[in-house]
């Protein structure tokens, strides 16, 4: 009992400091966004807009209130008390908010599309989760296989082409990596979609695979190197000796006792990753066109489309914070040491 | 027991160790012998003859926007969405192809009380996509929810001018008073003044009428639902991704659309968009980065299916009138002399057509002869002399003794021509610092009254009339505080004069003459110094006819056609018409690309539903 209160405890703890952290992010990215040099009601009315329209449309947005009075009026939206049932057509105060029951949560309408930012986000959500977990299972799984290999075959050709091959994988920017990946397996082998996200779960997985395998060879390069150096310590530690001398099978002594370990500095790093991935990852979004966050965002950064900035800034906040809290959940799971010490 | 699972895992670590080398040494060797091929399947011309326009197939293209504003008549302004609208939606008055006001939805026109009255005749038994037959009262209802207020139309300034429209759209008025409707198929436009301009301010897709479900202001789940009269009715859109249009049946022009449907993906980068026009993925192209338009204008392959066209467009440099030292119109005249355009030409390779004047080809007005700016170095030195700073150059000293900040855009084509420029002022003793802005910087700082004086800048026609070349640009009206679109705040009453004039003269050759005399002015008082037009480059696969650029823009497909027969020998993985003879790796693993069936053109399908 002692022990679930104290979890219960320290993730109360955790997850007030998170909500803190996207606070702050939050703010501080709308005081930022709003004191850039732009006029986002020129970027909505058109380059060639004439002046009083341009002028009509800030009023009409609101764009022409003090920057206080905006942020107060943003936050205000942000998380508020609503009906639990209503229908957007007919309610125009809530016609852009989520909600948990009577929790509304409103990011407000995009300056651009016109549409709540909440539905656009909704519609991008999905790619960019997918994208991010299955670069993130191939990048691991490349990447731990590849470095326990390495570390087994220390100082042979085995291990000096793994090793190059990851610093290759590291070094290759990912637009050179996600250009010569297309090239390769859908312009010149044509075994998979050149760009787009298809139509239906199993041609959308085919759309993934080359995206998938971008962002996977450039993480699983990155884990290679982390595996090997993290292997080779550890299966030189006293405790790897002991269960090789007690006759334990190399498997067994490499998957059971030295990998667990292993699993630690590893699992921090991918949480890590993931919530970068999880943010958007822009460039092979953009080389794929993968209808992502991060192709969002950087296009509504571009048209100082604040609304657009703050969800995708939100969504970013969150998923880092999200994926740093469970991180932190998993070790005491990984290792007995770090629980102890919390308790 | 225990040895025996210990070389069973160190040789499985070995194999498996020596497949990944393996692996990864074939894909690298593949891609580096397959990236010398250099490119594929490019056509071999064509292989059909057929001029007959057919009915049937599906044209596909790719864009690198991702068309971000919503896409409805009401609210989009940019030249990527109307021309996808023109063909949603279509219009009182059109532009045929060489750019003359023609009756679309309208039958035809009186223009009464001096150009102050314009009433149009519907044709009968046009049907819009929801079946309903177009009546005046559609014009008027659609008009209301453009330049509503709630709708935030930004191009509503446009129309201030129909009597009422302005009361209407603060929210003053229930209805625009000048939009009458006299009978079911009769609706007239009445005007403040007389404006001879009216009708290609109704070409835009503002005007364009809506079926009902439209609603009475904008509404973005409208663009889920969009339906007009034009040659297609909206078949899929997925916002940033995918569009699907479909032809509309009943369609009021006989035969017509030929295709069957377009498809249009988004967010495409420009490198994508040339694999997919090699790989035949897609039968249009407009897109390219410089190395790969240079690819597609030499190869006598692709060549052939090339469409180069003038954008109307004008680009050049604002000098700021009321900022030192472009206040004095000597030292104005002097940039545009000491431009070395012959040296721009070089420059662009062909991207690009240089100019000296306002006036772009196929906007009207251009083709009347103008004294354009010329490069005349020993002119523009001497003009600086006038003015009060002579530049020795042999010696480097002379000349205007500060500084001068020039703005321009953060690309690297931006920063390159700034390069040029600097260049070129150095030679008659005006010396810049370059100052690289991002586009909604750029914008803030070149439309802040005194905040600029020298930067990069253009102007695109929001429809082709001459008068949207100057009172946008240079009149005191277009000057702001802020976000003035005026750049050089530059204003002339003479000017002004003949501009009111023309706007109102109905006589074409008298207002053309008109034009002609202001951009006359506009040249010699150099506002700007004009370097050039933009140039377009559109690519066809070989089975595709019928495309021209039109007037409405870039990629308006009303007429094209797809040559079925053309097209199946293009897309054969054996086909002799593709330069390699055989397929890739994939059509022989898969079934090759599906084909459509053509048809001919059925009299039954052009049938209202």
């Amino acid at each position: 009992m002692k022990r679930a209160l104290d979890a219960a405890a320290f993730l109360a703890r955790r997850a007030f400091g998170a909500l803190v952290v996207v606070y702050l992010v939050v703010t501080a990215t709308f005081f930022l966004n709003r004191s850039l040099p732009s006029d986002p009601a020129r970027m909505i009315a058109g380059e060639q807009a004439r002046p009083a329209d341009v002028a009509r449309i800030r009023t009409q947005l609101g764009l022409d209130r003090p920057v206080g009075v905006q942020y107060l009026a943003f936050l205000g939206r942000l998380v508020h008390f609503g009906p639990s049932h209503f229908e957007r057509e007919k309610t125009p105060d809530h016609a852009t908010c989520g909600h948990l029951g009577p929790l509304h949560f409103d990011l407000g309408r995009s300056y651009q599309q016109r549409k709540p930012v909440l539905v656009i986000l909704g519609d991008r959500l999905p790619y960019t989760a997918a994208l991010a977990f299955s670069a993130t299972a191939l990048a691991v799984t490349l990447g731990v296989v590849s470095g326990v290999l390495a570390a087994l075959r220390r100082n042979t050709a085995v291990d000096a082409t793994l090793v190059g091959l990851a610093l290759l994988g590291v070094s290759a920017p990912t637009f050179l990596l996600g250009v010569a990946i297309q090239y390769l397996f859908a312009f010149q082998l044509e075994l998979f979609p050149l760009n787009g996200a298809g139509k239906g779960l199993l041609d959308a997985a085919r759309h993934l695979v080359l995206p998938t395998l971008t962002l996977g060879i450039f993480g699983a390069a990155f884990y290679t190197r982390l595996v090997r150096s993290e292997m080779i310590e550890t299966l030189s530690a006293d405790y790897v000796r002991t269960a090789r001398a007690k006759g334990l099978s190399t498997l067994r002594v490499v998957v059971v006792h030295a990998l667990r370990n292993v699993l630690v500095p590893l699992v921090t790093v991918v949480g890590l990753d993931l919530g970068a991935l999880l943010g958007g990852a822009v460039l092979t979004e953009q080389i794929f066109s993968w209808p992502g966050v991060g192709a969002l965002a950087v296009r509504a950064m571009r048209d100082r489309d604040g609304p657009v900035i703050m969800g995708t800034v939100l969504v970013s906040a969150i998923a880092i914070v999200a994926l740093n809290l469970v991180v932190d959940f998993v070790y005491t799971f990984l290792d007995p040491r770090i629980r102890r010490a919390r308790n | 027991m225990r040895r025996m699972g210990q070389v069973r895992l160190a040789s499985a670590a070995r194999v498996a160790s020596w497949a990944l080398i393996a692996c990864a040494s074939a894909i690298f060797a593949a891609s580096f012998g397959l990236g010398c091929r250099g490119g594929k399947r490019p056509p071999r011309g064509r292989v059909s003859n057929a001029t007959e326009p057919q009915r049937g197939g599906v044209l596909r293209f790719s864009i690198f926007s991702d068309l971000p504003t919503a896409l409805d008549p009401a609210v989009s302004f940019d030249t990527e969405t109307a021309p996808l609208l023109q063909m949603i939606f279509s219009g009182l008055v059109t532009y045929d192809a060489k750019g003359n006001i023609v009756p679309d939805l309208a039958e035809r026109w009186e223009v009464l009380d001096g150009g102050r009255t314009y009433r149009f005749h519907l044709r009968h038994g046009v049907r819009m996509h929801d079946g309903e037959e177009l009546v005046a009262d559609d014009v008027k209802r659609s008009a209301e929810r453009t330049l509503a207020k709630a709708t935030g139309c930004p191009a509503a300034s446009f129309y201030d001018h129909v009597v009422g429209a302005a009361a209407y759209g603060k929210g003053e008025a229930n209805d625009i008073a000048g939009i009458v409707v006299e009978s079911s198929h009769v609706v007239t436009f009445e005007l403040d003044a007389p404006d001879a301009t009216f009708l290609a301010l109704l070409v835009l897709n503002f005007m364009h009428p809506t079926c009902k479900n439209a609603g009475r202001t904008y509404d973005p789940s409208y663009e889920d639902h969009l339906c007009g009269a034009g040659p297609f009715k909206l078949g899929t859109y997925q916002q940033g991704r995918f569009l699907r249009l479909e032809r509309w049946n009943g369609y009021f022009v006989p035969g017509l659309p030929y295709l069957d449907a377009i498809e249009l993906r988004m967010a495409v980068p420009t490198l994508t968009q040339r694999f997919e026009l090699e790989r035949g993925d897609v039968d249009y192209g407009r897109e390219f980065a410089r190395p790969d338009l240079i690819r597609f204008q030499s190869d006598p392959a692709w060549a052939p299916f090339g469409i180069p066209s003038v954008e109307k467009s004008t680009y050049g440099e604002s000098l700021n009138v009321e900022v030192k030292p472009f206040d004095d119109r000597r030292i104005r005249q002097a940039v545009a002399a000491a431009f070395d355009r012959p040296h721009l030409e070089k420059f662009f390779e062909g991207a690009a057509r240089i100019t000296g004047r306002l006036l772009p080809p196929g906007v009207p007005g251009h083709e009347l002869p103008v004294r354009e700016q010329v490069y005349d170095l020993e002119r523009a030195r001497r003009l600086m002399a006038e003015a009060g700073y002579p530049y020795d150059p042999v010696t480097g000293k002379g000349g205007y003794p500060e500084t001068i900040t020039y703005l321009t855009g953060e690309s690297e084509g931006s920063m390159r021509f700034a390069q040029l420029l600097q260049y070129d002022l150095a030679q008659i003793g005006l010396r810049l610092e370059i100052r690289a802005a991002s586009s909604s910087l750029y914008y803030v700082l070149s439309g802040r009254r005194r905040a600029t004086s020298i930067g990069y800048t253009g102007w695109n026609a929001d429809f082709a009339d001459p008068s949207d070349f100057f009172e946008p640009i240079f009149t005191a009206a277009s000057i702001s505080e802020e976000g003035s679109q005026n750049h050089a705040f530059y204003s002339n009453p003479e000017l002004e004069k003949l501009l009111v004039a023309a706007r109102a003269e109905l006589d074409t050759e008298k207002r053309l003459a008109m034009y002609q005399t202001a951009e006359q002015l506009v040249i010699d008082d150099a506002p700007w110094a004009f370097k050039y037009n933009l140039l377009r480059y559109e690519v066809l696969q070989p089975y595709v006819r019928g495309y021209t650029p039109h007037p409405l823009g870039l990629g308006y497909f009303r007429d094209t056609w797809i040559d079925a027969a053309a097209q199946h020998a293009m897309r054969s993985p054996f086909s002799p018409f593709t330069s390699e003879g055989g397929g890739s790796l994939g059509a022989l693993l898969h079934v090759p690309r599906a084909k459509s069936p053509r048809l001919p053109i059925d009299p039954l399908e052009t049938e209202l539903p």
